[in-house]
Order: C-alpha cells, then structure tokens, then sequence
C-alpha cells in the first residue's frame, strides 16, 4: 500500500511559522498566536465548562502550556489541532474537577434526562402573555445552550470543534485521541441529541425555523 | 421498478443519522454521498431528518462567540513573561546549587589528599626518625667505635645495652 506523503506544515500554515518563531523566544510571535486564539478557545470553553471568568483561566493555561512546551515543538500536524488537544485535555481536567466539585442540580448529563424542564421554563418565561412570540436572540442563545448542557462532554466538544473550527473528522479524531469512526459515531449522536431537544421548541415556532411534522424523541442518548 | 432504498423505519436511527451527519459534513465518499442523495429523493421522512439535523446546526449560530479583548492578550503574555523569568531562576538556583556542591567536593577532597599526604610523610618520615633515635648512641661516639673493625663485637655491645645506657644519661 503506498504510504501517503507527509504535508509539510511549515509551508501549509502560517500559524505553524509563527510556532516556530515562538520556539527561538519571538515574544511577537507567541503575543501573535494568542490574539489569534484566544477569543476562538474562550468560547470553546465557555461551552464547555460553563462561566466565563473560569473560560479565560482555562485558555490562558492553554496558552502557558505551549508556550512551555515550546523547545519541544515539532510541526507533525495543523497548529489548531495541537493547540486545541491541548485545550482537550485542559478542559477535561477541569470538568474532572468540576465533576467531584459539582452539587446535584435538576437535570444531570451523565443521566441523558431533557432539559425539558428548563427549556420550558425559558420559553414561557420568554413568551410570556404571547405564546406565539419568536425568542429574541438572546433567548435563542440561551435555548441553545441549555440544550447543549444536555449532551455529554464528549459530543459536546465534538460538536463544538466541528461547527466552531471546521475541523475535519481527522483533526478530531486527533485532537481527541479517539479514532475517525469513534468520531462519526459522537458527531452524529450530537446531532441527533440536538435536533430531538430543539425539535419540539422548532415545531411550537418558539424557535426560528419551519415547524416539522413529526414530533422529537423524548430521550437524549448519551453513549458515544 | 423502485431502487432498494434505506428505510428509515427499519434502519437503527443511530446508523441512519450517522450517515446523514456525514453526508452534512461532506464526510462521505463520493459513491456514498451519491447513494444517500439517492435515498433522499426517493424518502420523504429521510428529507425531513435531514431538514431538522440541519436546522439545529444552524441553532448553534445563536451561541454568541466571545470577541477579542486586547486586556486579555496583554495579561496572557504577562503570565507566560512571570512563567518564563520563574524558570530562569530556577535554573540559576539549580546551577549555584550545583556551583556550590562541585566547590564543595573540592575543597574535601584537597583535605583528604593533604591529610593523607601528611599522613602517608610522617608515616615515612616517622620511620626514619626512629632509625636515627635507635642509631644515636652510636653517632654520638662514632669516633670511639669507628677504630673497631669487628661488626660481630659492636652488635654484642649493643645487645649488652651499653649504648642504651649511655643515651638515657645524654637525654
């Protein structure tokens, strides 16, 4: 079987050049890197950890990390997937941490139970004395959210890295250290979780967007 | 005669979104892109899946994205500055440290090989001093013994311990 050839990075992505300039201590460079990354790895963060003060904590150790790491860096794949595995494990040592921290709220993730409660409770609240009334952006941002909240880590970052960065399933099978079937397996998983929590809010035209015909599911699965 | 299509009622919906997500992702083979665009024409309630995967991706649009924040670049690089200057002096730490152990070690080995040099001398030394103590009698009177050729009759003289004798009253 003939082996493909390996892309050189160098020549394929500026952010890799300028990883390399961090390597001989261009402090240019790396404050470079972090204007470009730093908004993109908050909001990753934000949706997955929750709180924003704890978002910009959480990149910024991103950002120390390869900045420590940066002797050792050696060009074998995009700048974005390395800077983002490194997030990945950020991230799940956070959620580790939250995870024993954490006091038993209403619904919980690892149980795969609708946010349908808060979700409810969002629309009517937003509604109020006119059930017919679209949700305002804000509204919306927050509906999606709360359905986001209802997926499990995995697909959650997943999911995020695949709207949010356009990443290939490759780079994230990459970046999660998981294979590309695993990978098409959460994202779809994701995806349907999604669709079944909005569905219903979609249908009511709570949400922007046609009314389907067919009713959700009413239980979001959370394997992988 | 109606082409043998995926149904969605007997597919594991599992297996049908997954093949739906890819194709959205344009993650599929060419042939497999063609076979579920096939699919999709022939199957209303597989259209209507793909319309709502689609229409909850598009959702996440409302998720706002935080902007740029010339405050938090500039406390990132402050960080990484503090990182960078606590590594340097642990280095320098490490090396005085180490500095200080190589001095060390030196300045022990130069006393071991002095006392043992001083040690080793007197060892030597001490030997023939005694040599020269047991030999003073005879030194002391050389001038009365050297007539004597006979070896055999000094040694009788000193066996007797005459000569012994004589040095306890010199000292």
């Amino acid at each position: 079987m003939q082996e493909q050839p390996v892309p050189n990075y160098e020549d394929l992505d500026p952010d890799v050049r300028l990883m390399l300039q961090v390597r001989e201590d261009n402090a240019a460079a790396f404050e470079e890197l972090v204007m470009r990354y730093q908004s993109r790895l908050i909001s990753l963060f934000r949706y997955l950890i929750r709180g924003r003060d704890q978002s910009e904590d959480l990149a910024q150790e991103v950002f120390l990390r390869i900045y420590r790491a940066r002797k050792r860096y050696v060009p074998g794949a995009r700048f974005s997937t390395w800077l983002f595995k490194i997030a990945h494990n950020v991230a799940n040592n956070a959620l580790r941490s939250a995870s024993r921290r954490r006091e038993v709220n209403i619904v919980s993730r690892s149980s795969g139970a609708l946010p349908s409660f808060s979700l409810d409770a969002l629309a009517q609240a937003a509604s109020g004395l006119m059930p017919t009334r679209q949700l305002d952006t804000a509204e919306r941002a927050e509906m999606v959210r709360v359905a986001m909240d209802a997926l499990n880590d995995r697909q959650r970052m997943a999911l995020l890295l695949s709207k949010f960065e356009g990443m290939t399933y490759a780079d994230i099978a990459e970046t999660m250290d998981l294979s590309t079937a695993a990978i098409k397996s959460l994202l779809s998983r994701a995806r349907g979780n999604l669709r079944d929590i909005l569905e219903p809010y979609i249908e009511k035209g709570v949400l922007a967007g046609e009314a389907g015909t067919q009713p959700g599911k009413t239980q979001v699965d959370n394997r992988d | 005669m109606k082409q043998e299509q995926p149904d969605y009622q007997d597919k594991q919906e599992h297996g049908f979104d997954e093949e739906l997500v890819a194709y959205l992702d344009g993650e599929l083979s060419q042939d497999n892109a063609a076979r579920v665009e096939d699919a999709l024409s022939e199957n209303a309630e597989y259209r209507l899946r793909l319309k709502q995967l689609q229409q909850a991706w598009d959702l996440m649009d409302e998720l706002p994205q935080s902007a740029m924040d010339e405050s938090f670049t500039k406390s990132t690089v402050e960080l990484v500055v503090v990182s960078a200057e606590s590594e340097v002096m642990a280095t320098v730490s490490r090396w005085k440290t180490w500095r200080i152990g190589v001095w060390a070690v030196s300045l022990a080995a130069v006393f071991v090989v002095a006392w043992g040099g001083s040690a080793l001398v007197n060892s030597v030394s001490g030997r023939d001093n005694q040599q020269l103590l047991n030999d003073l009698p005879l030194v002391q009177e050389i001038d009365v013994y050297d007539p004597i050729d006979n070896m055999e009759f000094l040694r009788e003289l000193d066996a007797s311990g005459v000569f012994a004798e004589e040095l306890g009253d010199e000292i």
